[in-house]
Formats: C-alpha cells, structure tokens, sequence
C-alpha cells in the first residue's frame, strides 16, 4: 500500500498543481548535515522547547473547535433551531469522522511536513466552525461537523510524530504526559471559557449562540498561524541528525521485525480475540465518556436547573480531575499489581461507577455533586487510559501497537457516535412543549425526561468493565 | 512571537468586550434582574404535571385584564395534543381582591404522552404584556417570564 501511494505521489510529479499542493504539505528532503556540534546542540534545544510548547498549546487551543458544539447544545435547542435528535445526529457525525481522521490522518502525518499539516487541520476545522455559526439547516450543520471531525483528526498524529522527531526514546514518556494536558487545556477553556462568553449575565457575557463557534474559530486560526509558522519538519530536513543520533538514545532491533512483515502482524492483531473484547470495552465506556461530555451540560441545565456557565463548570470538574487519573492509573497498576491491569481497571471502574451512580441519583446537593464529578472524572480517565491504550498495548504485540490502539480507536469512536445519537433520539422522544402563542409568535418551553438516556450511560459502563473484567487472566505480549 | 501573540490577543479581547456591551443593553438581556420590581402586578401561571398525568394549571390574572366569563372556559387557557385525548375537570374562579384566582385540570392518564400544551393566555387576553409562569413536570420544574416584547423566555430571574 506504501508502495502505491509513493507511485502516485511520484506520478504527480508530472502534473504540476497537484503535485505542488502535496510537496507543500509533504516533509522536505534530507539537507547535507551540518558538522558543527555546538550549533547542531544550540538548534536542538531551540526547536525542542518549541515543539513542546506548540504541540501542547495548539492541540489544546484546537480543541476548542471540537467541543463548542456541546456548549451552545442547549441554547441551540431551547431556541428552537435544532431538536434534541438533530442536535445527537450532529455530535455524532463529529466523532464519526474523528474515528476516520484518526485512522487516516495517522497514515498521512507519518509523510507530512507536521506544522502545515496540523496548521492546515486546525485551519479548516475554524472555517467549519465558522460555517456552523451561520447553519440552521441540520443536514448541512451534520456534513460541517463531519468534516470538523476529521479536520481535528490532523492534531494527534501531528504531535505524535513530532514527539517522536524531536524526542528520544527514554524521555518521550515524560514529554507525551506534558502533551496529554492539552486535552484538560482544551476541555477547560471550552467548558469555562465559551460558556462564559455565551452564558447570561451577570456569570457571563450573554452573547448569542453563534459566538460558541466564531470565538473557537479565532482561537483555532491563531493556533494555525502559530503551527504554520513555528513547528518545524523533521530535523534531518534542517541539515540536523536524527535526535536519536543526536543523543545516543538507540532503541534495539528487534527480531521479530525482520521475520514478520509489519502488515502481516497488524492483520493478526486482528484474530487475537483478547483485543475485540477490549475494542467492545473501550466503546462501552466512550458511551459514557461522549454521554457526560456532549449531554451533562444540558441535563445538569434541564433536569438540575443549573445555568448554562454553573452546568459547565461541573462538567470542567471531572475533566481537570482527568489529568491526575490518567497518572495514577498508570502508578497504581505498575506498582501496586506489577503492570496487571484487570485489578487496576476494576477499583478505577468503580471509582466512575459509584460517583456516576452518586449524580443522577444521589442527593440534590451541589458539593456532593462536584465531589462525584471529580471521583467520576479521575476514575473514568484511568480506565479510559487503560482500555482506549494502555491494556491494548500490552496485549498485542509491541510492533504493531499503534494498529491495535487504531482499531480500539475507532471502534471507540463509533460508540461514541452511535451514543450521541441515540442518546439524542431518547430525549427527543421525551419531549413535551409547553407552548404560550401570541399571535404569529410562540415561546416554546421545551422539557425532557433522561430517564432512559441514563440508565444507558450507566449501563454502558457497567457493560464495559464486565467485559474488562473477562480479560483478568490475559497476560501482555513480547 | 511573544509579541505577535500579545497583540493577537488583545485584538481577540477587544472584539468580544465591544460586542458584550451592545447585547447587555437591551430590555430582555436587562429584564431578569429587574423583573422582582413589578412581580406582583403581573400575570402568574403555576402549572405542574403529575406523574399520574394529571395538568393543574393556577392563573392568577389582574381584573382589568381579563373577564370573568373569559376565564371560565377552559379552551381560551389551555389546550393539549397528547397521543390519547385529555379530560377536563372542574374549573374554579375566585375573586381576591383586584385579582382573579383561576384553578384548571385535566386528567390525560397513565402512559399517556403529552405532545404540545398550549397556554393561551397571552393570545387570548390582549391586555397582557407579561407573564411569570412556572412549569414542573416529573423530570424538572421551570420558572420564567414571558414579554411580549422578547423573542424569548428570561429565565435565571433575581
């Protein structure tokens, strides 16, 4: 397949705009190498400090044009322009076409000049927020934000291989934990910072709807600027050796890899049944995650009356709470059951479970309430490590690791869809319209019963750790 | 870079800050903080719907804007599109004071789904330029005010 598409890259030479628009994107050519040790040392320490930054604060920023929607969900549907299943079907094709871009873009990334392909991602992923904002039309708003969704498939993959250009095997761990906290950057400065722009005054600034897409698309033209501009190609590109010649820090060769092509073994990961039950897994437990992210805003607003701003400082609690589960799920399953995850997954699984249980059923009290998002943020985004990553690693073979978190990828990712969707479906068959006509006019005062939409979340997860937990006896692979 | 990020920064603020102030002026952006002023003076609708699928609706109505034999039919307050139709109960009106108090129900039944009900009040009495209501369901309750003059319900009142 690599085969193929180098032919055809190659073949493109002959025809000039074509192949001008993908050299363009395409890394450059290897430079002679510069001899001089002190310069090559100077101009790794400089990029490398660029890297770090732009990758985590541009994945971050651009994370805000994936997650708007779910802020003006509410506003969007207490104004009449989407209903509640329209508004599900939207968020679903987002993720649906993240499951693409993931799984597409990876491939793409691995030849791309990263700063213009992240800078391109994030910039037509502003034009389709900016499209949104001018969208009434629900047909139209769906195809925008699938396409958004693939878009933001560009920044993974991008940071990924920039991760690996610009950083050694022994400390990229170190640097991936510094990039991963752009998803609470992003998460925080969505569900705090577009709700503040779009929830009534005095928390807020009480501007319309179509601000939750305008201000995110700003932020991501910015980011693309930054990446156009500043994240630089891969070093040998530079006249600069690679940074494991560089540094010394050589990964061994490992056998295997000559014996079985890549291919080959990427195709058995797919006949290890072990990595289907955790794909089921992982989608399972995305039902939830995807539940609480895209819908928690509006049920704590519909059902627990909060304001839009106070709905999305909650949801903020148990993504910033993520940040710490992630590394303690890590410490805990290393330490405490010498890297066993099943034990892991089951005390994190109920660390969500329970403080999920706690918030739709629970006491009506607001502190009880932050308390059961942070415990429920800090459970779920271990297990989530655990199940979208880390137990998929272990459990496939170490060459093709990336294939088999591609495929718990997508997989993930049509759950998360498909739950958008049909979570969207259940409240919109609940609804009942209290309406007050005055002449020509109406005030349409919607209200919804989640009954039904919760006892799926909450049954997605426990689904997921049962199957998790079918897996106690499956040991890691070489 | 420093300084270009500064700038671009500023630039974004300037816009969003220019922009709040206009949408913060208007009479319904302002009318939630200011509505406790009036709140006596004006029409208020209760209406709860039980989990037994039984709608009580309250009216309390000032005299002057509404008549009596207005008030007593139950089609100029209320109307319901539910899968299965909806019996009306007893209405009761009582006077107090400058007001009428008006009590409404319907009984829709069990496993019955309430589509759209339609509170006619605002059409039906044109005096009225405002109403509070409050709407509570088995899932939530809601609490807002209606003018005539807003495209849309204030809720979040002070």
């Amino acid at each position: 397949m690599i085969s193929a598409l180098q032919k055809l890259f190659s073949s493109t030479s002959q025809n000039s705009i074509f192949s001008r628009f993908i050299g363009y994107f395409s890394s450059g050519k290897d430079q002679p190498l510069t001899t001089d040790i002190d310069y090559i040392s100077e101009q790794f320490n400089y990029y490398r400090r660029n890297v770090i930054i732009l990758i985590t604060l541009c994945y971050g920023l651009g994370y805000v044009c994936r997650l708007a929607f779910n802020v003006v969900k509410k506003p969007l549907m207490d104004a009449g322009v989407f209903t509640p299943e329209e508004v599900g079907i939207i968020g679903a094709t987002l993720l649906y076409g993240y499951a693409l871009g993931k799984f597409t873009n990876g491939f793409l990334a691995d030849h791309a000049h990263v700063g213009r392909f992240f800078a391109a991602g994030l910039f037509l992923s502003a034009m389709a927020n900016l499209g949104m904002s001018f969208s009434d039309l629900a047909w139209v708003s769906a195809l925008l934000w699938g396409i958004n969704g693939w878009f933001q498939g560009f920044g993974a993959p991008s940071s990924v291989v920039s991760l690996a250009n610009w950083y050694t095997n022994k400390e990229r761990g170190r640097f991936y934990g510094i990039w991963s906290t752009a998803h609470s950057i992003g998460e925080g400065l969505t569900y705090l910072g577009i709700a503040w722009l779009i929830a009534a005054a005095p928390k807020g600034l009480g501007l319309g709807w179509q601000w939750g897409f305008w201000t995110p698309a700003l932020i991501c033209v910015f980011a693309a600027f930054l990446l156009w501009r500043y994240l630089p190609d891969r070093p040998r590109t530079l006249g600069l050796p690679t940074v494991a010649d560089w540094s010394g820090d050589h990964g061994q060769v490992d056998k295997q890899h000559q014996e079985e092509s890549v291919w080959k073994t990427q195709l058995r990961v797919l006949t290890i049944p072990s990595i289907w039950i955790l794909a089921l897994a992982s989608s399972s437990m995305y039902v939830t995650r995807y539940a609480i992210n895209s819908w928690g805003n509006v049920y704590l607003q519909e059902i627990r009356g909060f304001d839009l701003f106070d709905a999305n400082l909650f949801i903020f609690f148990n993504t910033a709470a993520g940040i710490l589960g992630c590394l303690a799920f890590g410490l805990v399953s290393d330490k405490w059951f010498r890297a066993r995850r099943p034990p892991a997954n089951l005390i994190f699984a109920l660390l969500e479970i329970v403080p999920l249980l706690v918030i739709f059923y629970g006491p009506q009290n607001n502190l009880v309430l932050a308390i059961a998002m942070v415990v429920y943020g800090f459970g779920l985004s271990g297990i989530l490590a655990s199940l979208g990553g880390l137990f998929a690693i272990d459990i496939a073979p170490k060459k093709v690791a990336g294939a088999a978190m591609g495929f718990i990828g997508i997989f993930s990712y049509i759950g998360a869809g498909a739950q958008d969707y049909i979570s969207g479906k259940m409240i919109y068959d609940s609804e009942i319209i209290f309406a007050f006509p005055h002449g020509e006019k109406n005030f349409n005062i919607f209200f919804y019963n989640y009954d039904k939409p919760i006892l799926f979340w909450v049954g997605a997860s426990v689904l997921s750790i049962l199957l998790a937990s079918s897996l106690w006896k499956v040991k890691a692979a070489d | 870079m420093t300084i270009k990020l500064i700038l671009l920064s500023i630039g974004m603020c300037s816009v969003l800050v220019g922009c709040s102030e206009e949408a913060a002026d208007s009479f319904c952006k302002k009318h939630g903080k200011e509505h406790q002023l009036h709140q006596n003076d004006i029409t208020q609708i209760n209406i709860d719907y039980s989990e037994q699928g039984q709608i009580v609706v309250q009216v309390k109505i000032a005299k002057e804007h509404a008549q009596r034999q207005r008030l007593a039919q139950v089609a100029n307050i209320i109307d319901v599109k539910a899968d299965k139709s909806c019996s009306s109960g007893a209405v009761d009106i009582k006077e107090e004071g400058k007001y009428y108090q008006a009590s409404y129900s319907l009984n829709c039944g069990l496993d019955n789904k309430l589509n759209k009900v339609s509170i006619l009040v605002l059409d039906n009495f044109e005096k009225i330029d405002e109403v509070e209501a409050s709407i509570s369901t088995p899932s939530s309750s809601k609490h807002f005010v209606l003018n005539r003059q807003c495209d849309s319900p204030i809720f979040n009142l002070n």
